[in-house]
């Protein structure tokens, strides 16, 4: 494949509401920010891919409307929706069309404003014929899936409470973050409104409005463009079946997320991604799944989980930093989602990533999770 | 700087669903004798509930109809606090309710749906229950209110 | 670019099927596929699907055909547009070196919903959507610049059309050789509704692509997305020019997209180009387009 690097990302301050733009100049808010990171303007952009859930806002066809808040005027516009994924699709999409040596430039750009529409009836829109009929939204599917990780892993709230606390404390040093909770505790998550058994209040993601886009580049063009690009290494999906009763445990075995892991590590070399991997910023929806994603991705033997967070290892300050923005919990446009996570893990690559910067990063992981179990996994790496 | 607006839509839009046969099936035998269907795979021998096109796993296409019980083993549970818009009703469903993933005897798949119980002292996985049926069925899963433990056998665990 | 081939297409026909459910009907046109390309589900690598949510009624609506389109533990994009894009993004992912063998597949059941209430929904929300405006009112006026009656509503229309891309192929088989594709501006009052220079920009990609410098010469026939009437001879004219009114109307072919449904329609003329192709040699247009007033624009150019 066609060497393909990110050049420059840029995002919007996410939070519950920003009632003082439109989609559009939201979307334009992330556009304007990821140029101006890249050192480009919009008219050497190719080609353009978009992610957003257009029921949530309760749009048809929303590109048609907002696309222009990403200098979509007569260029080529792609839009992906895949539920959760969406926005780490769009990210492989446009690595693709980048790679594909048809656009020398790609913007991807990801977003969703919750505020706009009424995301719950959105979320309702499942199977008429099956799922509809029962209420349990995605909180009480995944304290269902929740209560057999627990069962069969012996992991404790208190254990998920820290990847709570770890994710919203490590918001607090990201200026886009939408909750910056330097304050927080275990005891403040396990005293948190119970949602779902076992599924704290403090446990969740938010909804938030927000946009960030990302700018991949040919090789030639990202080594003339910029100083130390984020080179895609490896981006692979998987989907799996559409009812949560088809999945064996999800969150116990997640075998999209294992397989998907699997081959981009076999693609890039790695062995022993604790140790090679400098940074993860992966699509944790709840405190438990991140946990569950460690054992997925490799970072631990099965059951090991608990122990990883117990020592501090996905810490700021650790082998292994998972999620120095704050990750998914602090922060949820569910379009723009799994473009965060490229981005930052992008920015890591970089040396972009401001306060929450973790030294050194030559290899970074990001993961986009969706519906009931589909995985996105790319790695980015410097040189 | 002028005061920023909102301009409110109430959107409407309603859908007909197709069934197909093999959901048409389902209802039929789920309304007028009170029976679960299920679709096993010829290659895997997996059976699915909800029946379906195809077997996703072995990419088989799915004909051999298998009656699945309204019994079943509790595979995950919960108890839901907040509420939920339920969508057969467009309101939120009073709390707190109990839920499970509950595997039907017979089936390799696990349903979705309501518990009796909701103190999370008295569930536990593995746990046996059954299907309390309302008196008029629509042919939908709704026809279930919920499931109960047991002849009150709710610590006696699935063997 | 590096020619793609095209190994079997397959679709439904596109009657309203309100008793078929959306996997069955993807079902029998990926089936359909597969037999022309001789191949089974495990050639392929990865599939591209095209649909939308509010015409599916549910959200992240690709989860329903998951298993038919063969993606359970395996790569599938999922473009919320035209199956015509899709395409591009399919011959795209290969000539990245992605994937060998991709499946593309688009489905729409315009009998499930209300394609006015939803195409109003397309509307920016503050200044157009309030205005009751829908496909069919935008359409009517687009009539209107050209001198034109409203157009008729389209037909209901139910169905799906799938093809299978390559980068090699055991058999000749007629190749994509081009593709470009672009959106107009939204606001219909900032367009020239006469005129689309969003389609003159995609079919300029693709012809750059294609070497094709004369269009008029080089392009045997052409396909075109014409939902409402008098598009045909809007988007022939765009493509060759109101001069050559003679020579378009040759090439462009009697067979009309009235009655394929949305997000399909495109797809569908990529599949009328290739069955044409393996009758005769030539190189020929297939056209797609979406949104209001055919405000997104995708031209693929095959060659046999």
């Amino acid at each position: 494949m066609k060497r393909v690097a990110v050049i420059g990302t840029g995002q919007t301050k996410h939070t519950k509401a920003r009632d003082d733009v439109s989609q559009t100049e939201l979307v334009r808010e992330a556009t304007t920010r990821a140029l101006a990171d890249a050192g480009i303007t919009i008219h050497e952009v190719d080609a353009i891919v978009l992610s957003n859930m257009e029921l949530f806002e309760g749009r048809a066809l929303p590109e048609m409307w907002v696309g222009e808040g990403a200098g979509g005027y007569r260029k080529p516009v792609t839009k992906i929706a895949t539920g959760g994924t969406s926005g780490t699709s769009a990210c492989i999409a446009g690595y693709h069309q980048c790679a594909s040596g048809l656009f020398d430039i790609v913007l991807v750009v990801g977003w969703e404003k919750h505020s706009e529409g009424a995301t719950q009836t959105g979320m309702a829109l499942t199977d008429p014929l099956w799922d509809r009929n029962v209420a349990s939204g995605a909180v009480g599917n995944f304290a269902l899936s929740i209560s057999q990780y627990v069962a069969e892993r012996g992991v404790t709230p208190q254990q998920a409470a820290k990847i709570a606390v770890k994710a919203r404390r490590n918001a607090a040093r990201n200026p886009n973050a939408h909750l910056q909770m330097d304050g927080i505790t275990v005891e403040k998550v396990l005293e948190s409104r119970m949602l779902a058994d076992p599924v704290h209040l403090l446990d969740m993601c938010p909804q938030s409005d927000g946009a960030c886009a990302v700018i991949y580049a040919a090789e030639d063009r990202a080594k003339k463009l910029c100083p130390r690009p984020a080179w895609v290494r490896a981006a692979v999906t998987r989907h799996d079946q559409p009812y949560i009763g088809d999945l064996d445990r999800r969150l116990v075995t997640m075998r999209t997320l294992r397989d998907a892991a699997r081959e981009a590590y076999q693609r890039v070399g790695i062995s022993e991604p604790l140790k090679e991997i400098d940074v993860a910023e992966i699509y944790e929806p709840v405190s438990y799944a991140e946990l569950a994603w460690y054992e997925a991705l490799g970072f631990c033997a099965e059951g090991e989980a608990g122990r990883l967070i117990d020592d501090g290892v996905t810490e700021m300050n650790g082998e292994l930093p998972v999620n120095p923005s704050g990750g998914v919990l602090s922060t949820n446009p569910v379009g723009a989602s799994g473009v965060i996570r490229v981005a930052e893990a992008a920015a890591q690559v970089m040396g972009r990533a401001g306060d929450h910067q973790v030294a050194d990063v030559r290899l970074a992981l990001a993961t986009g999770y969706g519906v009931y179990a589909w995985s996105d996994v790319m790695i980015l790496s410097a040189g | 700087m002028t005061e920023l607006l909102r301009v409110s839509h109430t959107m409407t839009l309603s859908w007909r669903y197709g069934t197909s046969w093999y959901f048409a099936e389902f209802i039929r035998a789920l309304r007028d004798e009170r029976r679960l269907l299920g679709l096993r795979c010829p290659v895997c021998r997996r059976v699915y509930l909800p029946p379906r096109v195809v077997c996703g796993n072995c990419y088989a296409e799915l004909s051999e109809w298998v009656e699945v019980k309204d019994s079943g083993t509790v595979r995950a549970f919960t108890i839901v606090h907040i509420p939920i818009v339920d969508p057969t009703s467009g309101q939120p469903r009073p709390t707190p309710y109990g839920m499970a993933l509950i595997q039907l005897d017979g089936a390799d798949t696990t349903l979705n749906h309501y518990l009796a119980e909701n103190n999370p002292a008295k569930l536990r996985i593995g746990m046996r229950v059954q299907a309390v049926w309302r008196e008029e069925r629509r042919g939908t899963l709704s026809d279930i209110v919920h499931f109960a433990a047991m002849n009150n056998q709710t610590m006696n665990d699935e063997q | 670019m590096q020619p793609i081939n095209i190994l079997g297409v397959g679709r439904t026909d596109y009657n309203p099927k309100p008793d078929i459910s959306i996997p069955e009907m993807v079902h029998r046109a990926v089936q359909a596929a597969l037999a022309d390309a001789g191949l089974t589900m495990k050639d392929v690598d990865a599939r591209v699907t095209a649909s939308a949510d509010l015409w599916d009624g549910l959200t992240a609506s690709n989860v329903a055909i998951t298993e038919v389109v063969g993606a359970v533990m395996q790569p599938e994009a999922r473009v919320a547009g035209d199956g015509l894009l899709a395409a591009c993004h399919g011959a795209m992912s290969i000539l990245a070196g992605a994937y060998n063998v991709v499946l593309v597949v688009a489905h729409c059941k315009s009998s499930m919903g209300d394609s006015d209430g939803i195409t109003n929904w397309t509307f920016d929300p503050i200044f157009q959507q309030p205005l009751g405006l829908n496909d069919v009112a935008a359409s009517a006026l687009q009539a209107s610049t050209l001198s034109l009656a409203p157009p008729l509503p389209c037909p209901i229309a139910d169905g799906a059309a799938a093809i299978i891309l390559s980068h090699a192929s055991p058999l000749p088989t007629p190749h994509l050789i081009g593709m470009g594709w672009a959106l107009d501006e939204h606001y219909l009052g900032d367009r020239d509704l006469t005129d689309s220079p969003a389609l003159r920009e995609a079919a300029r990609r693709a012809y750059t692509l294609a070497d094709i410098d004369d269009p008029k010469r080089d392009i045997t026939f052409v396909e075109l997305s014409d939902q409402f009437d008098y598009q045909r001879k809007l988007w022939a004219s765009v493509l060759f020019g109101k001069t050559s009114e003679v020579a378009h109307t040759a090439k462009t072919s009697e067979v009309s997209a009235r009655g394929v449904p949305p997000f399909v329609a495109g797809l569908d003329r990529l599949i009328e180009v290739v069955l044409r192709l393996r009758k005769e040699s030539g190189t020929a247009l297939a056209h797609g387009c979406w949104g209001p007033c055919g405000q997104g624009q995708a031209v693929v150019v095959v060659r046999q």
